[in-house]
């Protein structure tokens, strides 16, 4: 039954993310660095030890590395993520307002990704040995092989520097220009791989024994290609599925070339002032938003593929 | 045969590139880290072929140099995780069964994390050193091999000359290392060189968000970091020539792997 499929992904998601954050809490845990050196940064030697302790104590640093664990999950099932040792904020107030820019940008970036990969690779799929299908496979290395942050500083200078109407970064958000760079640089950045791999699955399903077979029958052209499509999609969104944290770790930088106030600004923020908690709630709903994209794409291949509905 | 020559031309590149770093001081005449400030953003011309940067350091040399720490931090990274991935793939695909099946639970949620956020984590606590970030990059980029070894264990286990070789009662690690191992190394080194442009990536990329290399040390992304705020003033050179090296390699790198892949069908 496809409920049950779903439980049971929604329980490994649950696994994960559990994981993430006994790694994370334990890898943050054993950094140096206490909330005094992340307020005072270099004047924290200036501290006595008293204040010192007095501040550790305050944000519940004193405490043994279990202790500490079990409250910050305890809280966590409260909604409650902690305190950000810079900002005397909640972390949870921080992370509501980058969240949503986040989100933006990689929902604008997915989309515009598959409409061009999906286009580009049936394109090039269909017609073996043409224009596109050799475009395509060599394009797709190219640009791979281009660092997206360097695209990013390339645009900078092509379109922003002395150009104030196509601005890199921006206070307000609500204007779409502010999308047109950040987006186009990491749809030119990765869209080429994911045409070649539609490319590649296709010209494997074209020169398969059933479209062969289906030819050879005299049936219709569009039908045989519908199939073919099919086909083709289900291990493609497999391929977005594994391909989806690398997404949110790509966001990472792009991010932070164009100043976008997202999740991924705040993960190398929080790390660079040694801000643990902030650092630990980012890492937290980085992971959770990667579990429940590639629960969707696990879905969507549920959709799509009648066998695997049948295994479930 | 027009395929193969093709693929000799990225050979030859990276052989240039790699070369060039390592014979840096022969080549470039500058100090990579000496600062002039009289000598600041000079535009590319004859006396600093690329230029120099906001602190007069001349940018072919910092390229050069750069590539030593870059490529460096690339190739012995990709020795680290390519060791770590064929003992985790080789266990996970030789015992099977449960085993197995924990082991690829544990990989899956590996894989579930964005790599470039735990490697956030890791290097606030090892800051600092090129040995650290290329600990860091290596203990993080194994997986994709643990994966590809796993599935060659897994297919070559069931080959017969495998079989017959423990019925003829040949000893373990003969039958792992002469066997499975020497047999899978194909598609080990495919996988390999893709880690290895993969690794170099995350050099760049770590420092240039400010965590990888020491801001002092050169290195590709470090000079793209400190390239930022200059070509706000128009000093467009100084992003650009490390950019355009690192492209080159990389896809020196990934044509290789390409040609391998296809050389290697079975992958």
């Amino acid at each position: 039954m496809i409920s049950r499929f779903v439980v049971r992904r929604i329980i490994q998601g649950f696994l994960v993310i559990f994981c993430l954050s006994i790694i994370s809490f334990a890898i943050i845990n054993v950094a140096p660095g206490d909330p005094a050196t992340a307020l005072y940064g270099d004047l924290a030697d200036r501290l006595t030890t008293e204040e010192r302790n007095r501040i550790n104590e305050n944000y519940g640093a004193d405490k043994p590395l279990t202790e500490r664990y079990i409250k910050w999950v305890k809280g966590v099932a409260r909604g409650n993520l902690g305190v950000s040792y810079v900002e005397g904020r909640e972390v949870t107030t921080i992370l509501k307002e980058k969240i949503p820019n986040t989100l933006k940008l990689v929902s604008w970036t997915i989309s515009l990704i598959l409409v061009c990969s999906l286009l580009l690779g049936l394109k090039a799929g269909f017609n073996e040995n043409s224009f596109w299908d050799k475009f395509v496979s060599g394009m797709s290395v190219f640009f791979y092989s281009i660092p997206s942050f360097w695209l990013a500083l390339i645009f900078i200078i092509l379109f922003s520097v002395g150009n104030k109407n196509i601005s890199g970064s921006g206070g307000t958000f609500s204007n779409l220009k502010y999308y047109i760079m950040p987006v186009s640089v990491l749809v030119i950045a990765h869209a080429g791989a994911y045409a070649r791999f539609i490319q590649e699955k296709v010209k494997e399903e074209v020169n398969s024994h059933y479209v062969i077979a289906a030819k050879a029958n005299g049936m219709d052209d569009r039908k045989i290609m519908k199939g073919i499509v099919k086909n083709a999609l289900v291990p493609f969104i497999n391929y977005l599925g594994i391909t989806i944290p690398s997404f949110f770790g790509g966001s990472v930088v792009i991010e932070t070339v164009f100043s976008w106030p997202g999740l991924g600004m705040l993960n190398v923020k929080a790390a660079n002032s040694k801000d643990y908690p902030l650092l630990m709630g980012a890492i937290f709903m980085t992971g959770i938003l990667v579990v429940i994209s590639i629960m969707i794409t696990d879905i969507l291949q549920l959709v799509v593929n009648p066998s695997l509905r049948k295994q479930v | 045969m027009k395929k193969n020559k093709r693929y000799l031309i990225w050979v030859i590149l990276l052989c240039i590139i790699v070369l060039s770093s390592v014979f840096a001081p022969f080549i470039s005449k500058y100090n990579p880290v000496e600062v002039k400030l009289g000598n600041v953003l000079q535009r590319p011309g004859a006396g600093h072929i690329m230029g120099t940067d906001a602190m007069g350091r001349d940018v072919f040399s910092r390229v050069l140099y750069g590539g030593r720490v870059s490529l460096s931090v690339g190739f012995i990274s990709v020795i680290i995780s390519t060791i770590i991935g064929i003992i985790y793939g080789g266990i996970s695909g030789y015992s099977g069964g449960k085993i197995d099946n924990f082991m690829m639970r544990i990989l899956d949620i590996f894989l579930a994390v964005p790599t470039l956020i735990i490697m956030l984590a890791l290097q606030t606590i090892i800051r600092g050193g090129i040995v650290s970030i290329i600990l860091v990059i290596g203990c993080t980029a194994w997986i994709p091999t643990a994966r590809i070894v796993r599935s060659q264990f897994i297919e070559l286990r069931d080959k017969n000359f495998v079989k017959s070789a423990v019925v003829m009662s040949t000893p373990l690690w003969k039958i792992i290392i002469k066997h499975m191992l020497l047999n899978s190394m194909p598609a080990i080194i495919v996988i390999a060189t893709l880690t290895c442009a993969q690794s170099i990536f995350m050099e760049v990329s770590m420092s240039f968000l400010g965590i990888g290399v020491p801001p002092g040390t050169p290195s590709w992304g470090n000079m793209l970091n400190n390239a930022q705020n200059d070509i706000m003033t128009g000093a467009w050179w100084v992003a650009v020539f490390p950019g355009i090296t690192i492209v080159i390699s990389m896809l020196c790198i990934n044509f290789i792997g390409e040609h391998l892949k296809k050389k290697v069908t079975y992958v």
